[in-house]
């Protein structure tokens, strides 16, 4: 019997989004997960900082010098992170138990652009002296000296500018995810779970994009419609309520030592049982543990139009049409295998993501 | 809307009338007929008339425009004698205004600006657009505005400036995480309390679609949701789709009207389109009882009839008026149905002896009193309900200070009868002139 020591699996140490399992790995099978790989862009390539303007002017007894860098961040992640603890032993009959606790993963799609401008101004006033010992001179001086630096979101000035249309962009600010990827800030669809193994045999995690607005002040033709209630008091309302979600669930599978693989059979809470591995004589501590998971993804939607007019509070007229296009489960991607083991893992890493 | 008699006729139309104007009282003070009048006579005191100044240098419209009113139909009273009113002034822009008024309204306060297009608030929104609003008898006042950014809630606390309670998106309170969609009609309590649909998320930040809040005491952070979409309507086999008029008492007590759609065949509307509407009446942390249902919805305890009219509330019920086919409708207080309307014999007849063909929804008075605006083959008819008969106290046709009212305009808003029976009406003379009339027992 071989004892597997507590021992963390993670796809990084703590579990970031730098480095995780993209959604949608290529060519994977039981036989072939994938390892952990970088799901995170990095910045820009090259520098990441440009002068828009650096220029002095002479006007009249004036002169005027201003400049202004911008720097960009950018930075993506497109998939999950995973991370637990494990015990366990394997037994002399080909069979294994591995014993699970503190799991969570955590993904979806997030970005983020910042822009970083600094300016500076300066204006200066040429004062002429006459001095019998050194004749005219001229000397320069400052009747303004300012700088200012500003970091903008322009994701979230976009968003913004887009509610202010009308359109709820179904992105939200990540802010649960700052501190494992840095100080920028992300906008995505974003989610976690964790302790569900123990509990459900499973991890499951669901990205949401969901969308929810008025739209009719956004569409021309109706302004005239509006306009003309609005003059008697009226109010027309009209908009989706849409639900987009990409539920991800994750299934331990497989357990390989280095004496071989062993097949997942059944659970019971947290403990999962495994057979149809090695049989014989073995080490009395497992050295290496790896533990291989597929995942799937499914898809929800769904849809639904509200409208409502009313005049003051004398009538209103409401009324909702769920669209019959309730999709759950039907659609599902994968199962995609991937896998973490207690020995360093050889994929490679992409850059660091630096944000802010 | 070329003026305002088409706006009139606009109203009209939509509760199934035609209007013309005609009459024979030459005083401005009527003596109610009927059997049992509810004061022995109302006098009637001008507030604010179109033309008159505004405080901000501009001035109400002098006249129904091509396509603006100078009153539009919304007045608001409370019992402190303060009235707010909505009105288009001279450039075309849409504000409320406040004018008080002393006991017996022989002196009257100068206007004062409430709010109105093109204000910028003290959260910087800009106005575009504002509410219908809702005054209570504290000088609070919360009205939903519209700006370039959205909509938000604005109150006014006892008579103060106008503050962001939220906007439509933002996480108000655990249950309350609001998702657009914030309709514009709330109710308001003395106590501060604020009733309202919203669209709104779950904890998943999924939208679930409308959600019937309530703010207890001036308090976003402690919003509960009373309501949803998707919750069973009590007694049927249907669930909530949309929420329509809400209105809400002191200690919870509130209505709601809604459409609802069956389980079984998920329809939300009739063959013909008609919603399955619903009138609930709850209270926090109770299941409501429906108290008007559709048929088709097969509640057969609740009174059978489509809810679209705003459901009033006061302190001795609540009264509504249920559609019927045909454009007929009744107007029921509490479980008691009061009056029909309806073209051919099916109308009941007003005081005057005049047929009714149809409604608005009535507002409550102290000691049970009941008043409203009903429409006749002849015109309109302001009438008054004492809790066991009718009483007529204005009509158009009427003269009211040497003028020949043309119409009038009473009930748009829930809040315009005070404590002491005083009411308040938009109204428009035969010579194009048009006010804010305070009708006061005497």
């Amino acid at each position: 019997m071989g004892t597997i020591n507590n021992t963390r699996l993670a796809t990084s140490t703590p579990l970031g989004l730098n480095t995780g399992f993209p959604f949608f790995p290529p060519n994977t099978s039981l036989t072939n997960p994938i390892f952990p790989v970088g799901i995170g862009l990095g910045s820009l390539p090259g520098s990441n900082s440009w002068t828009l303007f650096n220029r002095t002017l002479s006007v009249g007894l004036f002169r005027f010098t201003g400049s202004l860098t911008g720097s960009v961040i950018a930075g993506a992640f497109f998939g999950f992170n995973l991370g637990y603890d494990v015990t366990g032993q394997t037994r002399t009959d080909g069979t294994a138990t591995l014993t699970v606790s503190n799991d969570s993963a955590q993904g979806g799609i997030g970005f983020g652009i910042g822009l970083g401008i600094s300016i500076s101004l300066r204006v200066q006033q040429n004062s002429v002296r006459f001095t019998f010992r050194d004749g005219f001179t001229t000397s320069w001086q400052n009747l303004l000296n300012t700088s200012v630096s500003i970091n903008a979101d322009l994701l979230d000035l976009a968003l913004r500018a887009m509610r202010a249309f009308g359109v709820n962009v179904p992105l939200e600010r990540i802010s649960s995810v700052r501190s494992t990827v840095g100080s920028g800030v992300i906008w995505g669809l974003f989610s976690s779970g964790s302790r569900q193994f123990a509990t459900q045999g499973s991890l499951t995690f669901t990205p949401t994009a969901s969308l929810s607005a008025n739209i009719l002040p956004r569409i021309p033709a109706v302004g005239p419609v509006i306009s003309g209630l609005k003059k008697i008091g009226g109010k027309i309302k009209a908009g989706p309520a849409l639900n987009i979600g990409f539920p991800t669930t994750i299934r331990i599978v497989r357990l390989t030592t280095e004496s071989g693989s062993y097949n997942f059979s059944t659970r019971s809470g947290a403990n999962f049982n495994f057979n149809g591995g090695p049989r014989g004589a073995m080490a009395p501590t497992v050295s290496s543990v790896q533990v291989t998971h597929s995942h799937t993804m499914g898809f929800e939607f769904g849809l639904e139009l509200k409208g409502s007019v009313s005049l003051w509070s004398i009538f209103s007229v409401s009324g909702g049409i769920r669209l019959p296009v309730q999709i759950r489960a039907p659609l599902s991607l994968g199962p995609f295998f991937t896998a973490l083991r207690s020995t360093p893992a050889t994929a490679m890493e992409m850059p660091e993501v630096v944000w802010g | 809307m070329k003026s305002r008699r088409d706006f009139l006729k606009f109203l009209g139309l939509a509760v199934g009338a035609s209007m013309t104007g005609c009459g024979d009282s030459t005083s401005n003070v009527y003596t109610g007929a009927g059997p049992a009048p509810v004061a022995n006579a109302y006098r009637f005191v001008p507030l604010a008339s179109s033309g008159q100044t505004l405080p901000n240098n501009s001035a109400i419209l002098a006249q129904a425009a091509s396509d603006d009113l100078p009153f539009m139909g919304g007045v608001m009273l409370n019992d402190r004698r303060h009235v707010c009113f909505h009105i288009t002034d001279q450039l075309g822009r849409h504000g409320v205004y406040e004018v008080d008024y002393e006991a017996g309204g022989q002196t009257t306060s100068p206007l004062k600006h409430i709010i109105s297009e093109g204000d910028v608030l003290s959260d910087g929104t800009v106005v575009e657009d504002m509410s219908s609003g809702y005054l209570n008898n504290d000088d609070d006042l919360v009205f939903v505005v519209t700006s370039e950014a959205g909509e938000t809630m604005q109150y006014s606390n006892n008579g103060g400036p106008l503050e962001r309670f939220f906007d439509e998106y933002d996480d108000v309170s655990p249950e309350c995480r609001l998702y657009g969609y914030l309709r514009p009609e709330v109710g308001l309590t003395d106590s501060g309390d604020v009733i309202f649909v919203s669209g709104y998320r779950d904890p998943d930040d999924r939208a679930v679609g409308d959600g019937l809040f309530l703010t207890p005491n001036e308090d976003p952070s402690q919003t509960v949701l009373l309501l949803s979409e998707g919750h069973l309507l009590p007694g049927s086999s249907a669930v909530i789709r949309s929420f329509g008029l809400c209105e809400i008492g002191e200690g919870g007590d509130y209505l709601i009207q809604g459409t609802a759609a069956l389980v079984e065949t998920d329809e939300s509307t009739t063959a013909d389109g008609s919603p399955l509407s619903f009138l609930l009446h709850g209270r926090p942390g109770e299941t409501p009882e429906v108290l008007v249902a559709h048929p088709a919805l097969g509640i057969t305890g609740a009174i059978q009839g489509s809810m679209d009219m705003g459901p009033r509330m006061g302190a001795s019920g609540f009264a509504f008026i249920v559609s019927l086919e045909d454009s007929r409708s009744q107007l029921y207080l509490n479980s008691s149905k009061l009056l029909d309307a309806g073209s051919g014999d099916f109308g009941s007849l007003t005081p005057r002896g005049q047929r009714i063909i149809s409604m608005f929804p009535p507002a409550f008075g102290p000691n049970g009193q009941l008043l409203l605006q009903v429409f006749t083959d002849v015109g309109a008819e302001l009438l008054a309900y004492d809790g066991q008969s009718f009483s007529s106290i204005l009509a158009t046709g009427d003269v009211v200070d040497g003028k020949q009212v043309a119409m009038f305009l009473f009930g748009a808003l829930p809040h315009c009868v005070n404590t002491y029976g005083e009411f308040a009406t938009a109204l428009e003379y035969a010579d194009g002139e048009s006010v804010i009339l305070l009708g006061i027992p005497v």
